[in-house]
């Protein structure tokens, strides 16, 4: 591998790692929304 | 994997998967589904509201990345597309197909799970429709391919209020319909100065199957019934008067282009543009293109106005 593919590597790795933590985010997010939802739902 | 694939896998850039979603096609989309998510009855959680758009927006940007995976060959015969990651070769088209399907199971499963079901429905729907019906069946094989496969782009604003409300009214519906009827004069305006490009391409489009002058008549037809249809959310409640100002004086407007291009020889010769670059080709066309090249521009403009005037009457006022 050339220089220039390393690092188109190492970017395409990090944007990766950045898509992931980004849906996890998004379904902790989600999971709690849902959840406040429903146990708000049930008291009232 | 051959070594032409290693090679290019080698190459891509993160930039090269954000082109493969559309993004200036997913910007209409977000800007859709968001008019639909915002007008619909009812109040939404904020931040459910911007994950129903980011999900809506992926679903699209999924659909885009199944087509390009797709249509690299064709692609890469044409001036507008060939510098796309696929038909220029600097991403594989497995790799394009695998990142579409990931991000398409993914986007109809959170919207489905974190929102409802409908909507997470008709997002699976839409890009099965975009990817499949349109891109594969379509696309290649009849002349009335944009206006069937037009209705993927006309979904946002249902899936938008399904999201916000977990029904589909016929008032979200009626802004199917705008988008719908928008896509032929749309699409065939470009395509009357780029029909060089899909006869080389072996894509029927409307000015290659039919002709120039028949498809500057569909436009002006389709123009005719577009427009007081676009009026109507107007006098249903959905939009008031800034909306019915937007609709009828915008209208009036697609119809003079429309007119002026129906009297036009737009597409009459084939297009010289060789030597435009990629970007260019768009909007630098011959003199009597140049009524094609004006309603093509102005149509954007169009539907936005609406669908922005729709928005800050719900929104704002």
């Amino acid at each position: 591998m050339t220089e220039d593919e390393i690092a188109a590597r190492k970017r395409r790795n990090w944007a990766i790692a950045g898509a992931l933590v980004l849906f996890v985010v998004l379904v902790f997010t989600i999971t709690v929304l849902r959840m406040t939802a429903n146990i708000a739902a049930s008291a009232g | 994997m051959t070594e032409t694939t290693d090679k290019q896998t080698l190459a891509a850039e993160p930039s090269d998967y954000v082109q493969l979603l559309k993004p200036r096609v997913m910007s209409l989309v977000v800007f859709t589904a968001l008019t639909g998510l915002v007008v619909a009855p009812g109040e939404m959680n904020p931040l459910l509201a911007a994950i129903s758009v980011l999900c809506i927006a992926l679903g699209a940007g999924a659909a885009g990345a199944l087509n390009m995976a797709l249509e690299g060959d064709t692609d890469a015969l044409m001036r507008r597309t060939r510098g796309r990651p696929v038909a220029a070769g600097r991403v594989p088209r497995g790799d394009a197909l695998a990142y579409g399907a990931i991000l398409s199971v993914a986007s109809v499963t959170l919207l489905g799970l974190g929102v409802n079901w409908l909507a997470g429905g008709l997002l699976g729907l839409t890009i099965v429709y975009y990817a499949g019906l349109y891109t594969l069946v379509l696309k290649r094989r009849t002349p009335q391919n944009i206006v069937i496969g037009g209705a993927a782009g006309a979904f946002p604003p249902v899936i938008g209020w399904a999201a916000a409300t977990g029904e589909a009214p016929w008032q979200a519906w009626l802004l199917f319909l705008i988008i719908f009827l928008w896509t032929p004069p749309h699409s065939w305006a470009l395509a009357l100065y780029s029909a060089g490009d899909y006869a080389k391409a072996g894509i029927p489009m409307m000015p290659v199957a039919r002709g120039a002058r028949s498809t500057r008549l569909q436009i002006l037809l389709y123009s005719l019934v577009l427009v007081p249809v676009a009026v109507l959310p107007g006098l249903v409640g959905l939009g008031g008067p800034i909306y019915l100002a937007t609709s009828i004086g915008g209208g009036l407007v697609f119809l003079l282009l429309a007119w002026r291009l129906f009297r036009s020889r737009a597409g009459d010769q084939p297009d010289k543009a060789e030597a435009v670059g990629r970007e260019a080709a768009l909007y630098d066309v011959r003199a009597e293109a140049k009524s094609a090249r004006n309603l093509f521009a102005y149509s954007i403009l169009y539907l936005f106005g609406l669908f922005a005037a729709l928005l800050i009457e719900t929104a704002l006022l």
